[in-house]
């Protein structure tokens, strides 16, 4: 059953992936690469690594939303309507790509992965943070909400004024208009 | 076939009308929007939304081929129907829902969109343009990056909308970047309904100045309030005594400044100074809110205590959008300063600044020449 | 709390589309312009909605992009049903996984994308504008909604639904963090396209991304929006009002009570209030909502080593 579901997933990945560089517009492009990404991360879910396999779902569904942002400030023409190719610069990509493929399939396949010992934790989440962070657990935290903070007040002071112009009167207190 | 008859019973209960009003037919506007609440029936927001589409008033060309085109965007069953006598309004709304709940209206086997089946066209060289639509052209953007431009008319068939208005507008994204308006004729001449003169005139331009602040609540997202203000505009109309009708005014004008959330939606939105009200002939409650600070929150409360005054028995000025004088109507000066305030702004507050400058298309169609009167 | 078996979808969703049901009803009863009409053609509208949708007939645009259009409009449905999955009622759920949270988060960002396709294969201004009113609009609702999440699950110290309503045995949650409550409440008014925060579906724009579907399609989405409002109010119930604790009552009921409750006030908060620009909502959340929510997560994060 894990196993069908794995190929399943496996299939709907790659197809995904392909239909990326097929397709001729820019907004099925995302949505395919969206999908392929849903789909390696559901994948995750199968070997319970339950946080890593959302966490991809969602970061990579958020980051295709902010794609989408970006697309309209260089195609105005919704629906796909010019059909356009997603290809560019084809044999760099190309030559870019089989490398890259290789290289992780080779890194995949020559890797002795280790036999599973003893059991699986029980609250898996906590033991993976264990694992990357340990010790340093408490500095990370602290890091990352210092460096969040600093990106938010650093775009709101970057942005004098926000997309919208600030039409309440002092511009600099526009917040970063997002998009 | 007894589901069929059952769901076309329930469907028929609450009813979405499109009423697409001419210039000049305010008075069978107000009576389809009274019949409508009689029969249960809601004002639909666009054609996907429509089972009924009204032609109200008799609208002149151009707007009858919009008319004829969102016709053939309704999904359906659909009914169709003109209106052009106030007191027929609610014969024709009762019948109309009779034909809509008829199962044999909603088969319409033969229906086919053309519109929606467009060939594709070549254009130029051996470009296809799919649906036959032109592509976005480029323009310079504010932070001098090139963008695409899309040219988008607004209107004339757009929920709270001035009768018979288009507003030509080039967007960038969704913002404003040229904005030109122009009135629809109508194919009758016709005449202003709000700019009443003689003993009812004060009845009257309050009445005005609700609409339009109907209209602008109805496009701030706030239905319930605009519903609030539409029933008090009717009452006016009535003669329901003035001490009533400034009883339910001062409860709305109470809940509107309270509102922090429509405060902060109109709130320095659309300033119009007093220098450009004089350049552009505004007079009227626009330009005295043009002293006040000129927002679009300084335009809604204008209009608040000139109707509370006007209620109280003052008497009634020149009209409720200022001064005509001939060759230009009070509202050439509104729609002029909606088309240079809504540079710049996201089309939403475009609209919420056309809302509460509110030109009478009335008065503009009425006018020889309103493209010329503009310039 | 104890995970069902695979059918327990079934009621579950059942019961999702029940409660939407109720919403969209309570909603006719609220609107104004129904005063003086027999209240049962008050509380019917749902019916007669659905009535109306199911005979329409689906219309098409000129040159959509009708595969990523219809996957739209069903998106919102369909992600209210997954993030229902974990949403308890009383002991029962139907699935406790151990990241039960970052799930239900997985899923409103999901929302990005299907709303936006919504928006987008219509190939309409409307629609088109309103897709990118959602995205800016989710920009804004969606870092401070991220730290009102964290909230609860550092106080519990776990992501898992289950044990983040057993923290609260002795207080509830939003006794705790009273900001995290109520930004989670308006986050959910978000990405339901509802109230204050219906931008999106904007009646200045004829309706927005609801300015071009019709029939099924238009029903879908529209159930879509309530579907999302109940689910919303079912996890806010989990996170942050005890679950199904309560006295006398058995825990479902409770659950099922408050999830009304909060229901409720969701829907009439539209009657309230005016729509707000997406410029607007981003000042005010990035300026204001996500420190108060920085300072909330930092409270409960105090509050948690001290406790522990």
């Amino acid at each position: 059953m894990l196993t069908a579901v794995f190929w399943v997933l496996a299939v709907v990945a790659v197809a995904a992936g392909i239909a990326v560089f097929t397709v001729d517009s820019m907004a099925r492009a995302t949505v395919a690469l969206a999908v392929s990404f849903v789909a390696v991360g559901t994948a995750l879910l199968l070997i319970d690594a339950g946080y890593l396999g959302v966490i991809t779902i969602l970061m990579m569904l958020m980051e295709m939303g902010i794609m989408a942002v970006f697309m309209i400030m260089y195609m105005m023409n919704p629906g796909g309507l010019m059909p356009m190719s997603m290809l560019h610069n084809k044999r760099g990509a190309l030559a870019i790509s089989i490398g890259a493929f290789v290289l992780l399939a080779a890194g995949a396949l020559l890797t002795p992965w280790p036999q599973r010992r003893g059991e699986p934790p029980s609250d898996v989440t906590r033991a993976l943070g264990e694992a990357v962070m340990g010790s340093k657990m408490l500095v990370m935290m602290s890091v990352s909400a210092v460096l969040f903070a600093t990106m938010v007040s650093a775009l709101v002071l970057a942005t004098g004024r926000g997309r919208y112009d600030g039409d309440e009167a002092p511009a600099a207190e526009d917040a970063g208009g997002g998009a | 076939m007894v589901l069929t008859q059952l769901l076309g019973r329930w469907a028929a209960r609450r009813p979405h009308v499109l009423a697409v009003a001419a210039p000049g037919a305010t008075a069978v506007r107000l009576a389809v929007e009274v019949e409508m609440a009689r029969i249960g029936a809601v004002a639909a927001t666009a054609p996907s939304d429509a089972d009924v589409l009204l032609a109200v008033g008799s609208p002149g060309d151009e707007l009858r081929d919009a008319i004829d085109l969102v016709w053939s965007q309704l999904p359906g069953p659909r009914v169709r129907a003109d209106i052009d006598d106030p007191a027929e309004a609610g014969a024709v709304l009762r019948q109309v829902v009779r034909q809509l709940s008829d199962p044999q209206r909603a088969a319409e086997p033969d229906r086919r969109d053309e519109w929606a089946e467009r060939a594709p066209d070549t254009h130029g060289e051996d470009m296809q343009m799919p649906g036959g639509l032109m592509m976005a052209d480029r323009g310079p953007d504010r932070d001098a990056l090139a963008l695409d431009v899309l040219t988008v008319p607004l209107g004339p068939v757009l929920p709270d909308w001035p009768s018979g208005l288009v507003m030509d507008l080039q967007v960038q994204g969704d913002v404003v970047q040229q904005a030109r308006s122009r009135i629809l004729s109508a194919a009758t001449p016709p005449r202003p309904f709000w700019d009443a003169a003689g003993p009812g005139a004060s009845r009257r331009h309050a009445a005005a100045h609700l609409d339009s602040l109907q209209r602008l609540l109805a496009v701030a997202g706030w239905p319930g309030m605009a519903w609030r203000v539409r029933r008090l505009r009717d009452s006016t109309l009535t003669d329901t005594p003035g001490p009533v009708l400034r009883g339910h005014l001062a409860a709305i004008g109470r809940r509107l400044n309270r509102s922090p959330t429509l405060r902060w939606a109109t709130d320095g939105l659309g300033v119009l100074t007093a220098e450009t009200a004089d350049r552009l002939q505004v007079s009227g409650p626009a330009a005295r809110a043009a002293l006040e600070g000129g927002d679009v929150t300084a335009r809604w409360r204008r209009w608040l205590t000139e109707t509370d005054a006007l209620l109280a028995g003052e008497p009634a000025g020149p009209g409720p959008r200022g001064r005509s004088v001939p060759g230009r109507p009070a509202s050439a000066g509104l729609l002029a300063a909606a088309d240079e305030l809504a540079i710049g702004l996201d089309l939403a507050a475009a609209r919420l600044v056309m809302a509460s400058l509110d030109p009478d298309p009335d008065q503009l169609a009425a006018a020889p020449e309103p493209a010329e009167a503009r310039s | 709390m104890t995970a069902s078996p695979a059918w327990a979808v079934v009621p579950a969703a059942a019961l999702v589309v029940v409660f939407a049901g109720a919403a969209a009803a309570l909603d006719g009863v609220l609107d104004p312009a129904g005063r003086g009409r027999p209240m049962s053609g008050r509380l019917g509208r749902p019916l007669w909605e659905t009535a109306r949708l199911l005979r329409q007939r689906r219309r098409t645009t000129v040159a959509p992009d009708a595969l990523l259009w219809r996957a739209g409009t069903a998106g919102p449905l369909v992600v209210a049903l997954l993030m229902a999955v974990v949403v308890p009622v009383g002991g029962i759920t139907v699935a406790d996984p151990p990241v039960g949270l970052v799930w239900f988060n997985a899923l409103d960002v999901a929302l990005w994308l299907t709303v936006w396709a919504a928006g987008w294969g219509a190939n309409s201004v409307y629609g088109l504008v309103s897709g990118y009113r959602f995205l800016s609009q989710a920009l804004a609702y969606e870092l401070p909604l991220m730290f009102a999440l964290t909230a609860p699950a550092v106080a519990a110290g776990s992501l898992k639904i289950g044990q983040i309503v057993a923290a609260q045995d002795k207080t509830w949650f939003v006794v705790r963090m009273p900001a995290a409550f109520l930004v989670f409440l308006v986050a959910v008014a978000g990405f339901s396209l509802w109230g204050p925060l219906a931008y999106p579906a904007g009646r200045d724009l004829a309706g927005g991304v609801l300015a071009e579907p019709s029939g099924v399609d238009r029903l879908v989405l529209l159930a879509g929006r309530y579907a999302l409002l109940t689910v919303g109010a079912g996890m806010s119930t989990a996170l942050f009002l005890g679950g199904g604790a309560g006295p006398l009552l058995p825990g479902w009921l409770w659950s099922l009570l408050k999830t009304a409750l909060v229901l409720a006030g969701l829907v009439a908060v539209r009657r309230a209030m005016p729509v707000l620009r997406a410029d607007r909502v981003m000042r005010l959340a990035w300026l204001v909502v996500l420190p108060v929510t920085l300072l909330q997560l930092l409270v409960v994060s105090v509050l948690a080593l001290g406790g522990s």
